[in-house]
């Protein structure tokens, strides 16, 4: 059995650990690892940290991106091989046919499916996983799924996708408590813990007249204002390509990483209208650091700026990567705060959540 | 290996790819020549010496202990071995010991430490590889371009030096770095 | 077509080294066809031939071997850059070469953020400046950093063990025909 603070897994159990963004997740997971000093990770009753073994007892953080340590799948086993031997052929299978294929090259499925095989190589009896399906269409998530071993912690708030994957579930809200797996259909328990997995409702405005007129490849696009446009398809149908685009005519545009759209110290400098932050509930906010605030907050600031920059249209990549239950009612808020005042919105999205929200849906791919 | 090593070694990686791969986005950016190869960091130094010197000076800061300046001069000198730039790689290993020196008396934090570090890498980077570079080609530069190329990095790098320690301190009060 | 960086390395630092003491044709040709970037071939040799004409027509055909050498080190790069088999930089450094090989597999990630970043920038309509490009820069990194550590940690645990180097077919021409061309340059076109 591995313990680590009052979360148990046994051999052959599949657990989830389930809480908003910022309840303590990753650091509980990081702790798992020896890489905090508490809560402290016990395995078979030894102090896990004492003689750290990561051939029992492994993680897959929530970024692949930042967890390679090789340009292809082939390149990184061959580096790992070097300190301990490992089951390459799990790997190989894994990764298929893009066992050499560079890592920037690989869908946002295939990607994880590298740092998983990685770890899954040194064969650990345990393996912990942080937010795996961040960014998945639902056939990354299957491909990730697929390839999960047996025994498991999977910390997350896409609470849909692993309803049919665990067999307990841990909730982190002021300490960390087991809940009947029932939970997870529970709408209201989902809301009231920051989770996704319920229905989210949006207030519908008559729409304005058309404020935009695109040609999107090869399908022609209108934008109303206060309408809310998604353009859906799945990872690789050039959903970024298309907002990227609309940039260039003018179409305010908020891209997938917030923290790479900050350039300036504080949100209120970001924001630079005291109107837009009384908008978007961030005065208390205005002389914080931008990096330091939640997903939700930062994709509020983004909104805020979008609003002040006067662009008749904002157009979102991918927004609800990331978010948990709170964000994403914050987000859809924002949406009607942009809606009413004659803003037109486009969302590149494959979330169905926020597609439920649109008022109109343009398929790509 | 012990995680403070650890945490040294992949801090001192991380910092060091990437100015070397700013250095490289700016310099594709600006369309110079050989895909930000030898000639475009040879002939425009000034792009060094801005946004990757400030990554190279924060990175004291956020590793912030003995070894840090080194190892990264180190790996810097390593990355552009592989891409086959000897004298680049030489000049960052004078940096690193440079630094390492500089810094072991004055500290990785604080105005004074920050400035003179910072200076040092830029200002080193800045006259070493020129010199070494026009060496690489054949040419010999005159003691009098010489001087004058020195008092110019060392001066532009002293500015981004105060920059840098601005950021660095921002990061820390503002809870970005822990 | 891979090689082994214990090969690259040598073989690459003989042709620069005979480029320098000789005018460098050879080395700038058999560089370019080694990489066979053909764009940068033809824009190169755009450069020697404008070198070559404007020189002469200035007496100052002495200063070519510069522009060939300069060439053959461009091309020395191009080779270095994209045809060495990284993890073989082990081979060389042993577990020291480790930050190496994981340096070399962010490389494209930076220069990607790099654009973007500057993109981004362009988006909002602000001006460029150090500061305001470094800070969401250092943010990233840190972040990189941090989860870098946590990899690191996982997957490369136990003792390192060293290999000598293997060697393919490529790895054998190429060495042997650095040492042709090389050993060339020095009886016939000094």
């Amino acid at each position: 059995m591995f313990v680590v603070g009052d979360i148990e897994i046994e051999r052959g159990e599949r657990v989830a650990l389930l809480g908003r963004s910022g309840s303590g997740k990753t650091t509980l997971i990081r702790a798992a690892i020896c890489l905090r000093d508490s809560p402290k990770p016990f395995l078979d009753g030894r102090d896990f940290c004492a003689d750290p073994d990561y051939s029992k007892v492994s993680a897959v953080m929530q970024e692949p991106s930042w967890q390679v340590l090789a340009e292809t799948s082939e390149e990184e086993l061959s580096l790992i091989s070097r300190y301990h031997d490992g089951n390459i052929s799990l790997a190989r299978e894994l990764m298929g046919p893009y066992f050499s294929t560079p890592f920037m090259k690989l869908s946002d499925g295939y990607k994880r499916r590298f740092v998983l095989s990685s770890v899954l190589v040194g064969g650990p009896e345990y393996l912990l996983l942080d937010e795996p399906f961040s960014n998945l269409d639902s056939e990354g998530v299957k491909l990730v799924s697929d390839a999960l071993p047996h025994t498991y912690l999977m910390a997350e708030h896409r609470v849909p996708e692993l309803r049919s994957m665990v067999d307990r579930v841990y909730v982190i809200s002021s300490g960390v408590r087991e809940v009947n797996k029932d939970k997870l259909w529970d709408e209201d328990f989902l809301r009231s813990h920051g989770l996704r997995g319920f229905k989210i409702w949006r207030e519908r405005r008559r729409l304005g007249e058309t404020i935009l007129r695109a040609d999107i490849k090869g399908i022609s696009v209108e934008v109303r204002r206060g309408e809310v446009l998604c353009l859906v398809g799945s990872n690789g149908s050039g959903k970024t390509t298309a907002i990227k685009q609309l940039s260039k005519r003018g179409v305010r545009a908020v891209f997938q990483n917030p923290d790479l759209q900050f350039f300036l110290k504080t949100v209120g400098e970001e924001v630079n209208s005291s109107e837009a932050l009384s908008l978007f509930n961030l005065v208390h906010l205005k002389d914080r650091s931008p990096y330091t605030l939640s997903y939700g907050e930062k994709m509020r600031v983004l909104m805020a700026s979008a609003i002040a920059s006067g662009s008749k249209v904002v157009a979102f990549d991918e927004p609800s990567t990331g978010m948990d239950g709170d964000s994403l009612i914050s987000f859809v808020r924002a949406l009607e705060l942009l809606s009413e005042d004659g803003r037109g919105i486009v969302i590149a999205t494959h979330d169905r959540d926020v597609v439920e929200v649109c008022d109109s849906v343009v398929k790509l791919g | 290996m012990k995680r403070e090593t650890r945490r040294l070694v992949v801090y001192s990686t991380v910092f060091s790819i990437a100015s070397f791969g700013v250095a490289a986005a700016m310099s594709l950016s600006a369309g110079l020549f050989a895909v930000g190869g030898p000639v475009g960091v040879f002939l425009d130094p000034v792009i060094n010496l801005t946004v990757p010197l400030l990554l190279i000076s924060i990175g004291f800061q956020v590793i912030n202990s003995k070894g840090g300046p080194l190892l990264m001069g180190l790996i810097s000198a390593a990355l552009f071995a592989v891409a086959f730039l000897p004298f680049l790689a030489l000049t960052n290993v004078v940096v690193g010991l440079a630094v390492e020196g500089s810094s072991r008396i004055l500290g990785y934090r604080g105005m004074r430490a920050v400035v003179v570090n910072t200076a040092l890498a830029g200002g080193l980077e800045g006259i070493v590889s020129v010199l070494l570079g026009a060496l690489f080609v054949g040419y010999l530069i005159n003691a009098t371009l010489a001087l004058i190329f020195t008092v110019a990095y060392f001066a532009e790098s002293s500015v981004i030096g105060i920059m840098s320690q601005s950021l660095g301190s921002y990061l820390l009060k503002s809870g970005v770095l822990k | 077509m891979k090689l082994n960086f214990a090969v690259v390395l040598p073989a690459l630092i003989l042709i620069s080294a005979t480029a320098a003491l000789t005018n460098g044709v050879l080395q700038m040709g058999f560089t370019a066809l080694v990489h066979r970037k053909w764009r940068v071939i033809v824009i190169e040799a755009a450069v020697v031939a404008a070198s070559f004409i404007v020189l002469s027509n200035f007496h100052r055909l002495y200063l070519f071997p510069f522009a060939t050498r300069i060439m053959t080190y461009v091309n020395s790069y191009l080779i270095a850059s994209e045809l060495v088999d990284r993890p073989t930089v082990l081979d060389v450094f042993g577990e020291r070469g480790v930050p190496l090989v994981i340096a070399l597999a962010y490389y494209p990630t930076f220069i990607s953020v790099g654009r973007e970043l500057i993109e981004n920038l362009k988006v909002r309509g602000l001006k460029f400046s150090p500061s305001k490009v470094v800070l969401p820069l250092l943010v990233f990194t840190i972040k990189v950093a941090n989860e870098l550590e946590a990899a690191y940690t996982v997957k490369l645990y136990g003792k390192f063990r060293r290999t000598l180097p293997k060697l393919g077919l490529w790895d054998y021409l190429f060495v042997l025909s650095s040492v042709v061309v090389s050993c060339l340059s020095l009886v016939i076109l000094r």
